[in-house]
């Protein structure tokens, strides 16, 4: 880190004036639909890489690498993507959005793997990755240097465990943490090791000095806040992952509210067929609707932001990945390689069948 | 060795096979399956709790019987665990309880490396060192390192030594309590089990799950067919007590008794008799094949011409493994999703 905390607030926020330039979460203002979305899959020929395909569907690349990946976000110039590994993630690369090919790669520190997950800042210079560091098992965002080849410049203490998912709130210029809870290690990766003690949380991260401005917990010890997203007006909604007993139906998502955070209940016959697990969290800048998907049930949500009330219920079988189209609606992908369009007023599209296993997140 | 106790453990399991809810059609699948399910965790429970006894009766008075008997007490009680080792819902999935059972695989041998700190904790703090000290210490291989260990047992520690005695009464004990509380709260689960339908498919699933891992990681990888090409036993679980392809049998066989029943009778209501009785007839091949060899994995990895036995093996189960997960799940419209049997 920087000799001086004045140095470290610098390095961290970056530039300290904010331009309307999108990062992971953020949109392009009044921009066009984006025209290439990328996703880690397993490839046809079954090992891991990442894919990039157009509005309609149509396949523009796929590059192969040597682990499967996660989540990631658009580079702010509209020339790349980052693609994080899967946990216990240890690359995070930059690909060229044109071509897929690997323009740079993150760096770690020591006893560090990544979780899945980056945002950038709004001036498009900082880049924000949330990080497990195993050797005390605490959680940090790692904070890079966009403009000087994703130089390490230091880290953000979160005083938790697992962070997942990390959006920028483009109002108030926060950074939003999704907080697992769950502490797990590299050696034994599918291992959890504090079930009993998990403290999950939503947390709200001032990026130019990282002090901490809201640690909104769950109703439930054991409801790991996994992932979320933010809309163009700051509204925030987060999904849950439930540890506990699969019999037992606790609320599976959330959205901040000033400085609370509501949870959202379901109807019991919904809830049911989730099996207490949401995978992705999108939001449709147009209409403000929010889409959760549920692959363990075959299930997305359509909810109402503002009332939020479920609007409607979509059956695909392994659905996971989804973002919000700028143009209305959202784009939804499978592990059964289906990529569907559902537009505002109800109608699902189905755009095509890719020979592809299609992993949790998109990416545009 | 050719499975001394497999007649016990099987006698168990064919008394739960006659179980009420088997003779009623059509009752409920998950019915059929919880009633199986729930004698296999009695059985866990009895023989972790004879592992109590038995660690109690050699230690209390060292002879060689004794000794034996305890060894083959680990061994009949990892078998029990090796039958329900394939559920991977309802109770055993919180606090870690599978793992609890048994901690595997470990590449970085924490079991060992633990075991020092165990074999150090004095008497009056051995319970908690247990209960607190994470679930490489809790269950059935460090129990099998207390006992089997080669290199512990050319030493001072070697069983019975009072350090030793306590730590192996001490894992058998969490052990022993860990089974009875699974019996019951799986009691307790079955209300839950049976009113939910998203328990029908995913116990398939978990059948399913089960066999991948024994032909991919329990067997695949030891014989070097994943990666490097270099057979190790040591990938393989229970190579200390030389006992790596009874618990192999030990979970097929609890597969057979214990799931194959539910899947059978989901089969038949979906017009997939046939099928149900091809797998019917995998699981005898590959349980036949089983019992023509050794329990030890290591002799057929050392010799090229034994390894055929094993190869011959792999392909057995594998074909078990396209039947249950490829065309019995195809027929029931079960689905094991990219995302959804492995997100994140």
């Amino acid at each position: 880190m920087s000799p001086s905390r004045r140095q470290l607030l610098r390095a961290i926020s970056g530039a300290l004036v904010a331009t309307p330039l999108a990062g992971c979460g953020a949109w392009r203002i009044g921009g066009s639909q984006p025209s290439v979305t990328v996703s880690a899959a397993r490839l046809p020929d079954g090992g891991p890489g990442a894919v990039a395909f157009d509005p309609h569907g149509r396949i523009l690349w796929q590059r192969r690498l040597p682990a499967r990946c996660h989540g990631g976000c658009p580079t702010p110039d509209g020339a790349g993507v980052v693609l994080f590994e899967r946990r216990p993630g240890w690359r995070a690369y930059v690909l060229d959005l044109h071509t897929g090919e690997s323009l740079a790669q993150l760096p770690l520190a020591k006893q560090e793997h990544f979780y899945g997950h980056g945002v950038f800042s709004p001036a498009g210079d900082r880049l924000y990755a949330t990080v497990n560091h195993y050797g005390t098992g605490t959680g940090r965002v790692a904070v890079y240097d966009a403009r000087n080849g994703y130089r390490r410049l230091g880290h953000i203490d979160l005083n938790g465990i697992g962070p997942h998912e990390i959006v920028l709130n483009p109002v108030d210029d926060t950074l939003v943490v999704a907080l697992g809870g769950i502490e797990t290690h590299p050696d034994y990766p599918r291992l959890k090791l504090n079930v009993d003690t998990m403290d999950p949380a939503l947390l709200v991260i001032d990026r130019h000095n990282g002090a901490l401005i809201a640690r909104h917990r769950p109703s439930h010890h054991q409801l790991s806040c996994r992932h979320l997203a933010v809309s163009p007006a700051g509204r925030v909604w987060v999904g849950y992952q439930y540890q506990g007993p699969s019999h037992y139906q606790p609320p599976l998502m959330a959205r901040l509210a000033g400085n609370q955070m509501l949870e959202v209940a379901l109807p019991e016959t919904i809830q049911r067929g989730l099996d207490n697990y949401i995978a992705s969290v999108a939001i449709c800048p147009l209409t403000g609707q929010v889409a959760m998907t549920a692959p363990r049930g075959g299930t997305t949500l359509i909810l109402d932001d503002r009332a939020a009330e479920l609007l409607r219920t979509v059956s695909i079988p392994d659905c996971a990945g989804v973002h919000g189209a700028p143009a209305g609606g959202f784009l939804l992908t499978s592990g059964e390689g289906a990529m569907v369009r559902l537009h505002p007023d109800g109608r699902s599209e189905a755009l095509t069948t890719a020979p592809c296993r299609w992993d949790n997140h998109l990416i545009a | 060795m050719k499975h001394p106790i497999r007649t016990a453990i099987t006698a168990v399991v064919i008394g739960a096979a006659a179980c009420p809810a088997m003779a009623q059609e059509p009752a409920d699948t998950r019915a059929v399956w919880h009633q199986q399910v729930a004698d296999g965790y009695a059985a866990l429970q009895a023989e972790t709790e004879a592992l109590v006894s038995q660690t109690l009766s050699y230690c209390g008075s060292p002879a060689d019987a004794q000794r034996q008997a305890l060894e083959r007490q680990w061994r009949q009680a990892f078998e029990a665990w090796q039958a329900v080792r394939w559920v991977d819902f309802g109770p055993v999935e919180q606090g870690n309880r599978a793992w609890q059972f048994q901690f595997w695989p470990d590449p970085k041998n924490l079991i060992g490396r633990k075991a020092s700190l165990l074999l150090q904790t004095p008497d009056a703090d051995i319970g908690k060192a247990v209960a607190e000290g994470g679930v490489a210490v809790q269950g059935f291989p460090m129990a099998e390192y207390l006992i089997f260990d080669s290199r512990l047992n050319q030493g001072d520690q070697a069983l019975p030594a009072p350090a030793t005695c306590r730590a192996l009464r001490a894992v058998a004990a969490f052990a022993a309590d860990n089974s009875a509380a699974l019996v019951n709260e799986w009691q307790v689960f079955e209300a839950a089990y049976t009113a939910n339908e998203l328990y029908l498919d995913s116990t398939v699933r978990a059948g399913m799950t089960a066999l991948d891992i024994l032909a991919e990681r329990r067997l695949a990888a030891p014989m070097g067919f994943r990666g490097n090409d270099r057979r190790s036993v040591y990938l393989a679980d229970a190579w200390r007590s030389e006992y790596s392809l009874a618990a192999v049998r030990a979970s097929l066989e609890g597969l057979r008794q214990q799931f194959l029943p539910g899947l059978r009778q989901r089969l038949m209501q979906a017009d997939e008799t046939a099928l149900a009785d091809r797998i019917a007839r995998a699981f005898d091949d590959a349980l036949a094949r089983l019992d023509a060899m050794p329990v030890a994995m290591r002799p057929l990895l050392d010799d090229d011409e034994a390894f055929g036995q094993l190869q011959g093996l792999y392909v057995t189960i594998s074909q078990l493994q396209q039947l249950v997960n490829g065309q019995a799940a195809t027929a029931l419209g079960v689905i094991r999703g990219f995302n959804s049997s492995d997100g994140d």
